[in-house]
């Protein structure tokens, strides 16, 4: 067990560098950063714009700069962006706005996902069956902007406007300068949380309650469940003891997977909501033609998405004890 | 920059420095009245207190709006009521003495050129220091050009001073000039605290980088609460000498995209915005009346379509002027822009705008299309019909690109328009656009050598200005911005006398001819005015827009909130 763990921490590690150095080489090949400032008019000084390259170490080659870049890294320090802001406190910042919507989204869809797939599978071809299975696909093709749009329209104006104040915020992570204590501070993040997290979430949760779905029809079909049927064990008995565990392995390869694309960027829920996420933070760092920002997001979702595999893998032992064996 | 004073920042790419900026166009007169958003009589008189939320659809990259790095529309809409200025644009266009900070600002003497500016004996920073002439020596020498390591957006008119002396304890300020320079009011706009500048780390050029705020101010409000990425506030400058303002603070917020602004509004979290109209925009927002008003009008930046002169068929004027001849610019304007405000004009001019004192329509030969006309051009030009309607000659066909910026759907409109109105006149014009900003590289290229220019018809929109003066570099032969490779010393030399004209009515006269000139050779085609869009909540007391680069906060110390 602690071998496999190892043996994939390892081998992380070893595409993490070497994606760095393709991130790296490609960031650096797309264009001159400085160049807005060089197409001024009238000019920016030649010295200012010298003083700048000097600054930012773009005198030096490309191979240079990514083994200065390596060796600071290593250490924990991913250098500065363009702007001279230190990288990692701003992507430590991105991450853990990104993780507060994450956690949340991913706590809803999953749990919702379980229950609904479950459900669906063990009551097939039943009205609920069919109108989750509707609901699904609908979820599926529908664009993560506009359901967001829908969202702000349809459920966080007619909340607020029963409710009479406005605690659904449609914009933002967080009011700006909040007066009040901690508690109003809780409160305000919850009423930003809570559209963004329900979009990303049903998002989620359509592609889940699939696989849960299919994943339970499958243990319901295995022999063990007949005979425990056959002995005489009560369907609700049978379902939370023999099926929902057994089903849950192929979820959890799927939650892993979708994890680490969400943490790496739900750009677009993020730009709807105006959130500072990572997903913002690619974008900016790829747009501003900016090696230093794209490689702390890239390090820093790598590692996520690292740890969330080998929590998968932890897990998938975890529910299926002969997974502990191999 | 605001106030007075403008930047070569005023004539970048419009999309570049993003203008939210309006103007109220009085039907027919000379004279214009703003456009005063946020009249609902219901509500009772503004009191005092409370702060509104406006949602910026830039952020500063930095503080120091005179600096190259960092001057933008976006700093400049927020430093305004930080910075004061020696003369301030009035959104009727006129450029008036601020008489917040001068009691006098008089030019006293013609040879030399001397003006002489009495700055109030209460106009104080926010640390007690008085302003006096050492801040207006100070921006002098920070901008004339001395020194070649400072970072600044444009010496233009400081390279001509000759010195800048105080008297009576400092508060009279005598500028002597080298050579004369007619726009002068334009100088000493967003003035900085030199004492406060000279002790800060990093001083003009980094000093107000990014997130270091300037810890001092000249005018009603001072920046604040700076959260990078999210929000700025603008508070109530305690040591303001002038009439308090009404609110407590302005929020300003950052980062939110215009699609997802109505909702916000709606949701109270935004009070006032003003974000580039495209036609469902404007809509949503006047679904949300009568609690949110809104209102579109012309501003001063001007949709136009440039034509490459280094492209062997543009370099012909038989060719640009069959182009300007063949577009029905009228109908053109009917298809696009109207469609978000029906009142949108085809422009005529290129230096001034429509709505400008100045401004005199020389376009109107080539304001409907005359597509027998174009081809008789061509024909005599030794343009013969080919394939498919396609004029050729010496066996090449007519074929152009029109570039713009790729997702825009006004403009991609437009595009198609264009590309159908000189089909008809046998010019085969293909689209080639890049998304976004990414299209500018085919522009200005990022090594700086026009012969890496790549586009033959460019569509996109200088933000203007009240100084023709900065139109200059449009059209001048040799300079960066001249993305069409023009050159004609006639106008070189006109815009030269322009810029030590004195008298402004001589002055406006040589930009009108230079504007005639401009017809005559048809590097660039105007098309229309773009509108702008401001909307605000129905219970903020005296919104009120003001076309120049100085935006919708330029009065912000007038707001407040009604009750009721």
């Amino acid at each position: 067990m602690i071998a496999v763990v190892g043996r994939r921490a390892a081998t992380a590690v070893l595409v993490l560098v070497l994606t760095s150095v393709l991130v790296h080489g490609l960031v650096s090949a797309q264009g001159d950063p400085l160049a807005s400032l060089r197409q001024r008019d009238p000019p920016v000084a030649a010295e200012v714009i010298e003083q700048r390259r000097r600054e930012l170490g773009l005198d030096r080659p490309a191979p240079e700069r990514y083994l200065a870049w390596l060796g600071s890294a290593l250490q924990g320090d991913l250098g500065e962006d363009l702007q001279g802001r230190p990288v990692a406190p701003r992507v430590g910042r991105h991450l853990l706005v990104t993780l507060r919507l994450v956690v949340a989204a991913v706590t809803l869809a999953l749990v919702a996902a379980v229950v609904a797939g479950t459900y669906s599978a063990a009551r097939q071809h039943s009205v609920a069956d069919h109108l989750i299975t509707v609901a699904s696909f609908v979820l599926l093709s529908t664009p993560a902007f506009w359901l967001a749009t829908l969202l702000k329209e349809h459920v966080a104006l007619p909340v607020n406007r029963a409710l009479g104040f406005p605690a659904i915020s449609t914009v933002g992570s967080q009011t700006p300068n909040l007066a009040g204590g901690w508690w109003t501070g809780l409160a305000d993040q919850l009423g930003h949380l809570v559209l963004p997290a329900l979009a990303l979430a049903l998002v989620l949760f359509a592609s889940w309650s699939r696989f849960q779905r299919s994943a339970v029809l499958d243990v319901l079909a295995a022999d063990h469940v007949r005979l425990a049927r056959a002995t005489g064990t009560g369907g609700r008995r049978v379902l939370v003891h023999h099926v929902v565990r057994n089903s849950l392995a192929p979820l959890t390869s799927v939650v892993a997977v979708d994890l680490s694309v969400v943490v790496g960027g739900a750009v677009l829920v993020e730009k709807v909501f105006a959130w500072r996420g990572m997903g913002t933070l690619l974008v900016e760092g790829v747009s501003g033609r900016d090696p230093n920002l794209v490689l702390g997001w890239l390090m820093v979702s790598g590692v996520v998405v690292v740890a969330a595999s080998l929590v998968a893998d932890v897990l998938y032992a975890v529910i299926d004890p002969r997974v502990r064996r191999g | 920059m605001g106030g007075s004073g403008r930047t070569v920042a005023a004539r970048r790419p419009r999309d570049a420095a993003l203008v939210v900026v309006l103007l109220a166009v009085a039907a027919g007169a000379c004279s214009r009245s703003p456009a005063v958003v946020g009249i609902d009589d219901t509500l009772g008189p503004p009191a005092a207190g409370g702060q509104v939320t406006f949602a910026a659809e830039q952020e500063p990259t930095g503080w120091n709006n005179a600096t190259a790095t960092d001057a933008s529309l976006a700093t400049g809409l927020l430093v305004d009521n930080v910075y004061p200025s020696a003369f301030v644009q009035t959104p009727e266009l006129e450029l008036v003495m601020n008489e917040d900070l001068l009691v006098s600002a008089e030019q006293v003497s013609d040879q030399p050129q001397v003006v002489e500016y009495r700055i109030r004996d209460d106009a104080t920073w926010s640390d007690g220091t008085p302003i006096t002439a050492a801040d207006f020596a100070y921006a002098w020498r920070q901008q004339n050009g001395s020194d070649p390591a400072t970072d600044v957006a444009s010496t233009l008119g400081y390279d001509r001073i000759a010195s800048v002396e105080g008297s009576e304890e400092d508060k009279v300020v005598t500028v002597t000039f080298a050579q004369p320079y007619g726009e002068w009011r334009s100088l000493f706009a967003q003035l900085l605290a030199a004492h406060v500048m000279e002790a800060l780390p990093g001083g003009w050029n980094d000093g107000l980088d990014g997130a270091n705020l300037p810890p001092f101010s000249g005018g009603p409000f001072a920046l604040a609460d700076y959260v990078p990425g999210e929000s700025v506030r603008l508070v109530r400058n305690q040591a303001w000498w002038g009439e308090p303002p009404l609110l407590d603070a302005v929020v300003v917020r950052f980062g939110i995209e215009a699609g997802a602004l109505p909702q916000a509004m709606a949701n109270g979290e935004i009070d006032v915005a003003s974000p580039s109209p495209q036609i469902d925009l404007v809509r949503r927002f006047a679904e949300l009346a009568p609690e949110i008003t809104s209102l579109t009008d012309f501003g001063l930046s001007y949709e136009h379509l440039d034509l490459n002169v280094d492209n062997p068929f543009l370099a012909m004027p038989e060719v640009r002027e069959a182009i300007a001849l063949g577009l029905d610019r009228s109908a053109l304007v009917e298809a696009t822009i109207a469609q978000v405000d029906e009142r949108a004009e085809r422009l005529d001019n290129r230096i001034w705008l429509t709505g400008q004192p100045a401004y005199e329509a020389h376009g109107e030969r080539y304001a409907d299309g005359d597509v027998a006309g174009a081809r008789r051009l061509l024909e005599e030009a030794g343009f013969v019909e080919g394939d498919g309607g396609v004029y050729h000659r010496d066996g090449e066909p007519l074929a152009l690109r029109i570039s713009t910026t790729g997702g825009d759907r006004l403009r991609e409109s437009t595009q198609l328009v264009i590309v159908e109105q000189l089909a008809d006149v046998g010019i085969d014009v293909t689209v080639d656009n890049r998304d976004g900003l990414a299209v500018f590289e085919k522009f200005f290229p990022s090594s700086g050598d026009p012969a890496d220019r790549d586009f033959d018809l460019a569509l996109f929109a200088w933000s203007g200005s009240p100084f023709p003066s900065d139109a200059a570099p449009l059209y001048a032969e040799g300079s960066g911005q001249n993305l069409m490779g023009y050159a004609n010393p006639e106008v070189d030399a006109l815009f030269a006398e322009a810029l030590a004209e004195t008298d402004s009515d001589a002055r406006d006269a040589l930009y009108n001819r230079i504007d005639e000139v401009l017809w005559d050779d048809l590097p660039t085609i105007p098309l229309y005015t773009k509108p702008i869009l401001l909307a605000a909540r129905s219970s903020v007391a005296s919104v009120m827009a003001n076309p120049t680069s100085r935006g919708p906060l330029w009065n912000a110390e007038e707001w407040g909130l009604r009750e009721g």
